[in-house]
């Protein structure tokens, strides 16, 4: 299992790409953290996940 | 001009606006304007599948420097993670650092704040971070090079005012060995961030006050002028009190009708 956004999904063998794209937001608008690793959305490395990968997919929001 | 500097980021406006809790983006970008913030806070969220994320937002959001905030984290290394993704998302190298254990008070964690605080600034960042109003936390974080110190006037959203006036004037006293201090939080009407300015405090950062007024966009403009009247009555250079009366008119001359006093 692959943990995203918290959650345990089967997501091993699928790339960052296809996980964000199934997500279907604007990559122009999101970070990705891969374990402890951050990137921008449209610079996401290639990259095959496996079990125990974590992914957060984040965004701005309203906040103080 | 009266400036003021956050790292080597100077700013003419004294107010920080946070964008939490507005009813909707024009509210807050009429808000903005009226307030003549130059910077806004923002918070980093995980997205939801097929949500818009902050579609409108960065709109709204235009023209301001975006602050990315660390809320939400509880622990240093919480605090890292969420701070490397703001500055993935937004470009800037600054942070408003909160760690914040206790979701009844909202309280800062002093020990976590320190160690996330020296470990961004290790990574380069510029650290806002959000504190007690504690002195010696103040002295600590300062010596370890962060730009500001941001000591709590009262419970985030609390709206109770300048509660921790007295160890706040401390902060005033001891100003030449801090870097700017904003006053962060509690605050709820355009009197209290008058009365933190008029302390010689650097600036102030308001959110639930204005988003939750009946009219933001009022309520925005009227701590623009709290904050400026403030300012300027602490640079005027206030009155000392007295522990008596003083009369205004002058004592001699009173037309009494009768022998002089």
């Amino acid at each position: 299992m692959v943990w995203l956004n918290g959650e345990a999904k089967p997501l091993e063998g699928k790339t960052l790409r296809e996980v964000l794209e199934e997500l279907d937001v604007d990559l122009s608008r999101v970070a990705v953290l891969l374990n402890e690793e951050a990137y921008p959305g449209r610079e996401l490395p290639h990259r095959v996940l496996k079990e125990g990968d974590v992914v957060e997919v984040v965004t701005l929001m309203q906040g103080g | 001009m009266d400036t003021w500097k956050v790292g080597d980021i100077e700013l003419k406006s004294r107010l920080i606006l946070g964008s939490g809790k507005f009813r909707d983006f024009g509210v807050m970008r009429e808000a903005i304007k009226a307030a003549e913030a130059e910077v806004v806070t923002v918070a980093i969220r995980r997205v939801e599948a097929r949500m818009p994320g902050h579609v409108g937002l960065l709109e709204a959001l235009e023209g301001v420097c975006l602050l990315p905030n660390t809320a939400g984290a509880r622990t240093a290394e919480e605090a890292l993670r969420i701070a490397r993704l703001g500055r993935v998302l937004t470009g800037e190298r600054w942070v408003k650092l909160e760690v914040i254990p206790d979701p009844t008070y909202l309280l800062p964690d002093p020990v976590e704040t320190l160690r996330a605080a020296e470990r961004l600034l290790q990574e380069g960042f510029v650290v806002l971070p959000y504190i007690g109003p504690d002195l010696v936390l103040a002295k600590k974080l300062a010596a370890l090079g962060t730009a500001t110190v941001m000591p709590l006037a009262a419970p985030i959203g609390s709206g109770w005012g300048v509660r921790t006036r007295a160890l706040l004037e401390l902060f005033a006293r001891e100003k030449a060995s801090l870097p700017p201090v904003v006053v962060d939080a509690g605050l709820g009407l355009p009197s209290h961030a008058a009365e933190v300015m008029e302390m010689g405090l650097d600036a102030v950062l308001v959110n639930t006050a204005i988003a939750e007024a009946e009219d933001p966009v009022a309520m925005a403009e009227a701590f623009r002028l709290g904050v400026e009247a403030g300012r300027k009555a602490y640079l005027a250079g206030p009155m000392r009190p007295r522990e008596v009366a003083s009369p205004s008119s002058p004592t001699e001359g009173v037309p009494l009708g009768g022998p002089k006093r």
